[in-house]
This record gives C-alpha cells, structure tokens and sequence, in this order.
C-alpha cells in the first residue's frame, strides 16, 4: 500500500480536522498598522466615470457581468447576482432574467443552478439562442454530451454558421468523433475568412486547437492556439492551453513564459503556468508567485470553493512535488468539471501516484471520448495522423 | 456569414460565451472575504479584530471619495468613523441571550496576499460575567455581492475553531468555556493520528516484523517459546518504548519545519526498514538488540508521518504544536491497541509449530516480500 491509498482514504477527515489548525496559525500573524502619510495609495478600484453605477438595473447587472468578465474579478459575479437577486420582479421580462442569472451561476461554477435558469429561459423562449448556446457549454462541462450536441444543433437556426459549427464540433470531437470535427470547423473557418468577430475568431480557433490536441496532433494544435490568440489575445482558455501544450508535452519552458507573458492580464490559471515555466529555467522567482497562489488557495478552500481546483491540482504536483496531493485535488476536481483539459490532469496525476483504479478511470474517458492517449513518460503524445488511420493507438 | 450575427441577439450571446470561457480558466482575483478574530477574554469581554478588503468597503461607502481610482490613507481615514458604524451595524454578538456592546477602538490597515484591508480594531462587552456561549450574527456585504464570506476564528479557553459566513449561514452559536469545543478539536487530531496508523500498513508491518519474534528466544539456531510472559513484556516494552521515542523526536523536528527531507526517499527508506526487520527474523543479524533496530527506523518513520501533515498544510512553527501533540498521541493509541490485540495472541501460539513455521518465518517471508514490492514502487516508480 503506498502513501497515495493512505492519504485518499482518510484524507477528506482529517482535512477537515486540519482546516482547523490551518486557522490556528492563522493568516492574521501580520501587525496592522499605520501609514505615515495620507497620500499613500492602499488600494486600487474603477474610476468612476458616473456611468458605471446609473442606469436601470438590468444595465447595471448586465455593465458588472461584462467587468467580470474582463476583469476576472469573482467580486463583480458577486455583485450582480446581489442586484439581481434584489431587483424587482417586473425589473426584467423573465427569461432575462433566468439568462443573466444563469451566466452568473454557470461563472461561479454553481453548474446545476445554472442548468435549471437555462431550461427555464428555453422553455419559454426555445429560440433564444444565448441561452442554448450557454446551456450547450454547461452540458459539456458535465459530460453531457448527447444533450449538449442537441443544443448545438439547434442553434444552427439561430446564430451564425461558424458559431454554431464550433459549437457542434466541439461537442462531437469529444463523441469519439474528432477527426471528422476537425475537417469541419477547419472548413468553416476558412469559409468564414475574415468575416467574423475577434472574439468568434479566437473562440473558434482555440475549439479547433482542442480538438487537434485531442487527435494527439500538437503542431496543428499550437497553430490553432496562436490564430486563437492573433484573432483575441484576451482569449484565456486558448492561452492557458497553448502553455500547457508547450509545457507538458513539448517542454518548451521559455516558449511558455513568452506566452504568458504576452498576456493582456495574468490570472491565476497564467501565473501558475508563469511559476511552473520559470521553476523548469531554473528562475528563482517562481517561489515568489507560488507563495501567492498558495495563499489564495487556502482561502479558496477555508470558503469551500471549486473554482480553482484544476489550478491547485497543478499547483501542487508541478510546485509542490506533492504528487499524492495532487491527486486528491485532481479527484475533487473532476466531481465538478470533466473537460478535457480535467481528463488530462486526472491521467497524469494518477500515474504520478501510481493509482491503478484512478488512471483506468480517466483512461475510460479518453476511450469513450475516443481521444489520443498521452503516454505514460509525458514526454509525448500518441500521434494519429490526419488521414485515415488505426484507431486508439497508445 | 449573414448580417443577423451582429444584431443585438448575437452581441449577448458573445456576453455569455466569454464568461464561459472565463470561467474555464480562473480567476485573476482573490474572492471577497472578511477575516473576523475574535478572543475571549476574562470578565465578560471579547477583543474583536475585524479585516475587511478596502474595495469591499469603496463599493459600498464610496471610499474612493475624488473617484481617481486609488484608495489612499487620507480617504479611509476621513471615513473611518463611518466604515466603523457601517460593519458594527452588520455584525451581532450575544453572550447567554443578551447583547453584547461593540466598541471600535482603532481603524489601522493590513494587507492579505497583496490586497489592502481595513483593519477595524473593537471590544466588546458581553456581561459581568463570564461569557460561556457567543452566538455570532454576521451579515456584512451578504446584500451586496453574493459571493462574499466571512472567515471567523474563535479563541477562548475553550481553543480556537474556525467558522465561514455565508448568506444562507450567517449566524452560529459557540461555546467558549473550558468544557466546550476545544477538546473536539483536540480529540479530532488524535483520531486522525490513529486512523492514520491503523490506515498505514507499512508503519504497522515494521512494528509486526519486531513483535513476532518477542514471543520467543533463540538457543543456538532454534527457536524456543519464552517461558513467562515477563521477558516478553520487557522486551516489547523497550522495542515499542524506542520507536515511539525515535519517531517522536522526527516527527516533531519536521513538522516544525527544522529538518526538511524528500518526501520519495523517506518513503522508499521506510519501505526498506520493513524488509530489513522481517529478513532479520530470518537471518537473525540482530539478535538481542531489537529496541536499537527499532530506535534507528523509527527515526525514519516520523518524517513519515510529518511528510503527511505537510501534505495537509499544517501551519509550521509553535502555533500548531497543540494539533501535532494530538496527532502524534493518536499514532502511540493506535500503535498499542495493535499491539494489545497481537501479543496476546502470539504468546499463546508461542510453543506451536504453527508459530514457529508460519507466524516467524512464512510471515516474515511474506512481510519482506510486501516490503521490497513498495520499495521498488516507491523509489523508482512514477
């Protein structure tokens, strides 16, 4: 038995008894204290332009959803659930409503609240086609994929065909269909030209990148990942995969920290990568932000929150060496999420462990997925050429 | 593509697609939380230690007052006062029924993993007497952004827990006085150090591998069954008295954070100890002396345990020495109800054939064998 079984079986307990002693040394060591003068700064906040806080409520729900969004800030999530939530009932037609609220939960990861809110908003409005499309990408996350596939379809009436085909080949990439997925959206990018928005650019380009690193084709994978960040390079689910790819599979350390340093915002998820790159160049400075992320962890976890479990996971195997911790978070973390990118952590965190009973867990959704087995020494990915080719090879 | 993509029905669509792909990654910033500290004092009164992040505050008071975007000391000062009133308003504590009285004392700053607090410093007066309950009503910031919490920890005599508000739990009851939850929380820790022994197989078999042959003496080259239970209690007592002292001693120096070893070698030389005390019942090298064989590994299997508590972020240095007492009492029970569970057993079966062939030499076979298995496993797999 080794020290991976021991800690999984009795580890949920005794993390709860030690949460508490967490406390005990406690975060408030630090003396408050007094500044010298007046004009020292000690925070910063949104200026305000008069604009951001008038208006009906809807504007102001839907103005915090959109400087969450570009913020990264979970505070503004907060905020305008708060107003919705107190707003009056005729401050909205109804299926406004149960969309906004629906964005803001499937934001904080409250996925089966935000399920509901979006079969409400269907049922009254099938048409709505923010809706559909939000309630497709929860249902995927779920691992919900015959559903999500449904609402992609539906769609197609509704959005523009590039929209709708990301949407589908997304989903069908993960139904054991990738290479199929791929031709198409590769084709409909191209039919699309130029002829689309930034955001549907890097949003459809990053979607292709997936499905090629699912195929296990990393070239093509990275290519789609850097037109996904030359089309939006606030694009964070594109940039956060191009440096896994680049750190993972292909070592390509100071590629990655290039990437992430061109980032328009560092996030958490892009300075985890940050430390993890600069740890591999042997950058004494990755102590620095892994001591930050760890501190906002703790506080995660005294919340009981999942936000950042996929990060923490990482955080722990790739920073920590901690191999068996990670684990532990990898499992937390695939009860809640079961993308892709939580298949992968899943695999590798269980053969760092040596976990049988995990690793045939996540090898059985790469199987039902039909996706590209990484190998066991993470040094490379099984390679599937692009034509026609034997199936499942690993 | 058809120009219906950009009507105003795609523009919200695009709102709801970012946001997911947001939340796919993660997010950039801390959540918004309070740190509330709490210390019951003697006679009635409660020192109260309240941080509270400045931008919270800005959105609800406006600290920002010029609205240049940056909060500075001036601002907060000017409005301190009115911070004061606004959280006290929001935060109830009652002791036995009544209310106590909350007076801010000082408004100072802090910052927590490089964002700015306020820091609002109060006392309050909950009775002449002592107090043995306090029922804490937190509701800051709850109508304002959903996701804020508030962190609480508690100290009194009774020790320290922790607690989080949230709007659908903003309010609980605690007992601080001597008999109240602080043994829960010690007692917590000791049945974690015991589940943890009685979970780890590889601690458990080096103990067995050093158990088994006390039952017995050799003459010559065989073994004969001890003749009183005396000498074997001796003999075990020393053995289990030495391995308990030797991973005491390193189970304290690495849980406090003065010795650091990795986490792989010390697993790999606890598997190896293992082999070593059950081939030893084979080939019998050290004969008389077990206590010092159990002495030296027993150095190794307290990093063993310490590598655990790392793994579960105990906090380093004298702040966590009451929980690792807890734990490491916890491990010697669960060691000696193993013990008190196989001795007997074993000074029974002592004269039989049984003993000598299957318990000594196929069990120390098998508990060598287990042992070179996880060694291998553990120094040169994944």
């Amino acid at each position: 038995m080794s020290a991976g079984h021991r800690t999984g079986r009795n580890g949920r307990a005794m993390l709860v008894a030690f949460t508490v002693a967490a406390l005990w040394g406690g975060s408030l060591t630090a003396a408050p204290y007094r500044p010298a003068t007046d004009g020292i700064v000690l925070a910063h906040v949104a200026p305000r332009d008069g604009a951001a806080d008038v208006g009906d409520i809807g504007e102001r729900v839907r103005t915090a959803i959109v400087r969450a969004r570009n913020s990264g800030d979970p505070r503004e999530l907060g905020r305008a659930d708060a107003l919705l939530r107190a707003a009056p009932a005729n401050a909205f037609p109804a299926v406004e409503r149960f969309v906004l609220q629906g964005t803001i939960d499937q934001s904080l990861h409250r996925f089966d609240a935000a399920l509901q809110r979006f079969d409400a908003a269907l049922a009254v409005d099938p048409g709505h086609a923010q809706a559909r499309l939000t309630r497709a990408t929860v249902l995927q996350v779920r691992g919900r994929l015959a559903e999500s596939a449904r609402d992609c379809r539906a769609l197609a009436r509704h959005v523009a065909p590039l929209v709708a085909a990301t949407c589908s080949a997304n989903v069908a990439s993960l139904q054991g269909r990738a290479r199929e997925a791929y031709l198409l959206l590769d084709l409909q990018l191209r039919a699309a030209g130029a002829d689309v928005t930034p955001e549907i650019a890097g949003w459809s380009h990053a979607v292709l990148g997936g499905i090629a690193a699912r195929l296990g084709r990393r070239e093509a994978a990275a290519r789609a990942y850097r037109e996904a960040l030359a089309a939006n390079p606030s694009d964070r689910f594109a940039r956060v995969s191009l440096a896994d790819l680049l750190l993972f599979d292909q070592h390509r350390s100071a590629e990655a920290l290039r990437v992430v340093h061109d980032a328009p915002a560092v996030d958490e998820a892009l300075a985890l990568r940050e430390a993890i790159a600069r740890r591999a160049l042997q950058d004494p400075r990755w102590r620095e932000i892994a001591s930050t992320l760890q501190a906002r962890f703790d506080v995660a976890r005294r919340r009981g929150e999942s936000l950042h479990l996929r990060e923490e996971a990482l955080y722990w195997r790739e920073l920590r060496q901690d191999p068996v911790r990670a684990l532990d978070t990898a499992r937390r973390n695939w009860s809640v999420q079961r993308e892709p990118a939580d298949a992968r952590l899943l695999l590798d965190c269980a053969r760092a462990v040596g976990d049988a009973a995990t690793e045939a867990q996540a090898r059985s959704w790469y199987r039902a997925t039909g996706s590209a087995l990484p190998r066991g020494d993470g040094e490379n990915v099984t390679v599937v050429d692009p034509a026609p080719a034997q199936e499942g090879r690993s | 593509m058809s120009s219906r993509a950009y009507g105003p029905r795609w523009r919200a669509t695009w709102v709801a697609l970012a946001g997911l792909l947001c939340a796919a990654a993660a997010h950039g910033h801390a959540a918004s939380d309070s740190y509330l500290a709490l210390d019951v004092r003697d006679e009635g009164v409660v020192d109260v230690r309240w941080d509270i992040a400045l931008r919270d505050l800005d959105y609800v008071l406006t600290l920002d007052t010029d609205g240049d975007g940056a909060i500075t000391w001036g601002e907060v000062r000017a409005r301190s006062r009115t911070v004061d009133a606004y959280a006290l308003d929001r935060l109830e504590l009652r002791s036995a029924g009544h209310a106590c009285l909350v007076d801010a004392r000082d408004g100072l700053v802090d910052r927590h993993a490089e964002v700015g607090y306020y820091v609002l410093l109060a006392r309050a007066t909950c009775g002449p007497g002592t107090v043995r309950t306090l029922a804490v009503d937190y509701t800051l910031l709850f109508d304002a952004d959903t996701t804020h919490r508030g962190l609480l920890k508690l100290a009194s005599k009774a020790g320290t827990v922790a607690a989080v508000f949230a709007p659908g739990e903003h309010a609980r009851e605690f007992r601080v006085d001597a008999q109240g939850g602080g043994a829960t929380g010690f007692t917590a820790f000791v049945r974690s150090g015991v589940l943890h022994i009685l979970d780890g197989w590889d601690h458990l078999l080096f103990l067995l591998s050093l158990l088994l042959p006390a039952v017995a003496v050799l003459r010559g080259a065989t073994w004969e069954p001890a003749p009183s239970w005396r000498p074997v209690a001796s003999d075990v007592l020393r053995t289990v008295t030495a391995f308990t002292v030797a991973h005491s001693v390193t189970f304290f120096l690495a849980a406090l954070g003065t010795i650091e070893l990795p986490t792989r070698g010390v697993e790999s030389a606890i598997a190896a100890s293992v082999v070593l005390a059950a081939l030893n019942n084979v080939f019998r090298v050290v004969e008389s002396n077990r206590w010092l064989v159990a002495f030296g590994f027993g150095l190794v299997h307290g990093f063993g345990f310490a590598s655990l508590l790392n793994a579960l972020d105990l906090p380093r240095g004298l702040g966590g020495v009451l929980p690792l007492l807890g734990f490491n009492l916890g491990v010697e029970l669960g060691q000696l109800g193993v013990v008190a569970l196989v001795l007997p057993a074993l000074f029974l079966l002592r004269a039989t054939v049984f003993y000598r062939r299957a318990v000594l030499g196929l069990g120390s076979c098998a508990i060598a064998a287990v042992g070179t298995a996880w060694f291998v496993q553990r120094a040169f797999g994944g």
